[in-house]
């Protein structure tokens, strides 16, 4: 049986062009910043949360703009893949900017409200987005980053840990609480 | 995996939370942000050491000696005395005798620090990420004065306070804040954050954190604390010189000690007695071997170019010798060139790059190709073999370019005296080098134990 192949969108930038960038090459410089920005600004946008768009903006650009300082420190050979790398930036700068400044505090979700109005699945998930967010505003700036990495982008726990200088077993059982943190807020709102 | 991982609706609800994509045309801004400040490529060796800066200057080279490149890594041993020392150009440790700490700052200044023993305080600049490993915890730092001390504990009296009577003797950790803030963060997950004035203790086991309030004064070390944000220009003149005094005090002690000894520190940018600058005693380049210390000069031929004129003539030539100069050093920098450009087609294969790249991009490129371990263990080579502890490789054409290079580049001082010599005579090249070339580096860093 002949399966047909899908042709997937790259996730990681491929050695030729990483060496190109790593010279500083234009056209590879900017390939990187294309494939790797959604997730930069993923990561920070979560990080960040009710800080506002433009600081967002400005730490993804600061992001990339350290990624490019120190892109002749990427290891090639290393085990670490390239986008683990850009977010560990990412995640570094966001804990800076999130000690910097005061918490934002966010809107509580309704939860009255929210049960009247379930049968909107639009509101449902608004809901959800606010009790997500909560549940991750309590939360340090280094669990809040070991949770966006573990579950938003798929990190191992090592490269975590790694990341975050964090002792591993610390991430392990940090994530296990704010998962148990999670489903009880998710349990309110959630429909069984 | 692990059983407490989230199954699939759980998953799915997180997608509930969607997050900000780019603006149109973020990338073209990134790239432009970029073209405002250009980025340097390293022009240092990956493990330039903290040894660059003169212990007995150490806070005053911090403020002073701030190199575009901020990388660095280095490692204090069983301090023998006081000692301090630079951690890259934002911060400076002042380590009491028999302590044990290694640090690494990369290119962007962030820093971490591993402090295994002993009674170390630290003054850091405000920057990014600063964290001090300790064998109960870790400190994370934004820009402050504080002290750590890792201490035997056994019923102390912070112990008891955590009602932790009973623990065997082990290793817990003391935090006191000067100035500014710290978080301690204990490897069983506890966390405080400590204000200025106020001392913390992270117990062995890394379940208690005891803060107090009662920073005891430490011989005049306490420093003016305020919240910079709000402070006043007398607040910020007043610490400025608190600070100041404690420099000084720091230098002073330094010197003394330097004096007691009998001897100048090797950190010290300066040149032992009646000897030039490049040009070590047998008994300093014996004491490098324990630091895996390395020091070479060179006319930074990776900028030079010919003179044409004598200009501040700080070299003391005579008119006529300005174009012999000029040819001895193009010459060796052509050497070097060549060498440099056929390391790095051996290391990358990229011979097109290799007609293209600058002398300094090309050197990069091959250090990069080499582990922290592997620069370590040529230092520790190289300094074995200057104090005649070790005979020079007979044949390097087995050794990575990286030791070929690095081996070239700290003969290219003689290198360069002797092709001066051919035209001027050796007296008059040695006299022109003087206390050494333009470009001078210090480099230390031994293997990890157990290589």
């Amino acid at each position: 049986m002949l399966s047909v192949a899908h042709q997937q969108p790259a996730t990681e930038l491929d050695d030729a062009t990483l060496r190109r960038a790593m010279r500083g090459d234009g056209d590879a410089t900017r390939r990187m910043v294309e494939l790797y920005q959604d997730r930069v600004f993923a990561l920070v946008s979560r990080m960040l949360s009710g800080r506002g768009r433009a600081t967002i903006e400005d730490i993804a650009q600061d992001t990339f703009l350290a990624v490019f300082r120190q892109l002749a420190q990427f290891d090639l050979r290393g085990s670490a893949k390239l986008s683990t790398w850009i977010l560990t930036i990412a995640a570094r700068r966001a804990i800076d900017e999130l000690r910097k400044q005061r918490p934002v505090l966010l809107a509580e979700p309704d939860r009255d409200r929210a049960g009247e109005s379930r049968t909107d699945e639009r509101t449902q998930r608004r809901e959800l987005a606010l009790v997500i967010e909560a549940a991750l505003r309590d939360l340090s700036p280094e669990l809040r980053a070991a949770f966006l990495l573990r579950e938003y982008h798929g990190l191992e726990y090592a490269a975590i840990a790694t990341a975050l200088q964090i002792d591993l077993g610390t991430v392990k059982s940090r994530l296990a609480r704010a998962r148990a943190g999670l489903r009880e807020r998710l349990a309110e709102v959630v429909t069984p | 995996m692990n059983d407490d991982e989230l199954n699939e609706s759980e998953r799915t609800a997180l997608d509930a939370w969607a997050p900000l994509t780019p603006p149109a045309g973020f990338a073209d801004r990134v790239l432009a942000a970029r073209e405002a400040a250009p980025v340097p490529r390293r022009s240092k060796w990956p493990f330039v050491a903290a040894g660059i800066a003169a212990a007995a200057a150490a806070a005053v080279l911090f403020l002073a000696l701030r190199d575009p490149s901020h990388a660095a890594s280095g490692e204090l041993v069983d301090a023998p005395a006081r000692t301090t020392k630079a951690l890259g150009d934002r911060a400076v440790a002042v380590a009491e005798p028999n302590a044990t700490l290694t640090w690494r700052i990369d290119d962007d200044g962030d820093a971490v620090i591993d402090q295994r023993e002993g009674d170390v305080f630290y003054r850091v600049d405000r920057g990014g990420p600063f964290v001090v490993h300790t064998p109960a915890g870790d400190v994370h730092v934004t820009g402050t004065c504080f002290r750590i001390e890792v201490k035997l504990m056994n019923k102390t009296k912070q112990l008891l306070l955590s009602g932790t009577i009973g623990a065997a003797v082990a290793t817990g950790v003391v935090v006191t804040v000067y100035e500014g803030h710290v978080i301690a963060d204990s490897k069983k997950g506890n966390r405080a954050e400590i204000a200025a004035g106020n001392r913390a203790t992270m117990s062995p086991d890394g379940r208690t954190i005891v803060a107090s309030a009662d920073t005891p004064d430490r011989s005049g070390e306490a420093m003016v604390a305020f919240d910079e944000r709000t402070a006043t220009r007398e607040q910020l003149i007043a610490r400025a010189n608190v600070q100041q005094n404690e420099i000084t005090k720091l230098r002073t002690r330094i010197s003394e000690l330097e004096n007691t000894s009998g001897r100048r520190d090797h950190h010290d940018n300066g040149a032992e007695e009646g000897r030039a600058w490049y040009d070590p005693s047998p008994e300093r380049l014996a004491s490098w071997v324990g630091e895996c210390h390395v020091r070479s000069d060179e006319p930074g031929f990776d900028r030079w170019q010919p003179s044409t004129s004598l200009g501040k003539n700080e070299r003391g030539l005579e008119p006529n010798e300005l174009a012999q100069v000029n040819a001895a050093l193009s010459e060796v920098q052509q050497q070097w060139k060549a060498l440099v450009k056929s390391l790095y087609v051996e290391a990358t294969g990229d011979a097109t790059g290799a007609e293209t790249l600058s002398l300094e991009a090309m050197r990069g490129e091959i250090e990069e190709k080499g582990s922290r371990d592997e620069h370590n263990l040529i230092l520790q080579r190289i300094a074995m073999e200057r104090a005649g502890l070790a005979q020079p490789p007979a044949d390097l054409s087995k050794a990575s370019p990286f030791e070929r290079l690095f081996r070239a580049y700290t003969k290219l001082g003689d290198q360069s005296e002797q092709a001066l010599a051919k035209r001027l005579g050796p007296e008059r090249a040695k006299a022109i080098r003087g206390d050494g070339w333009g470009s001078r580096s210090d480099w230390s860093g031994c293997p990890d134990k157990g290589e």
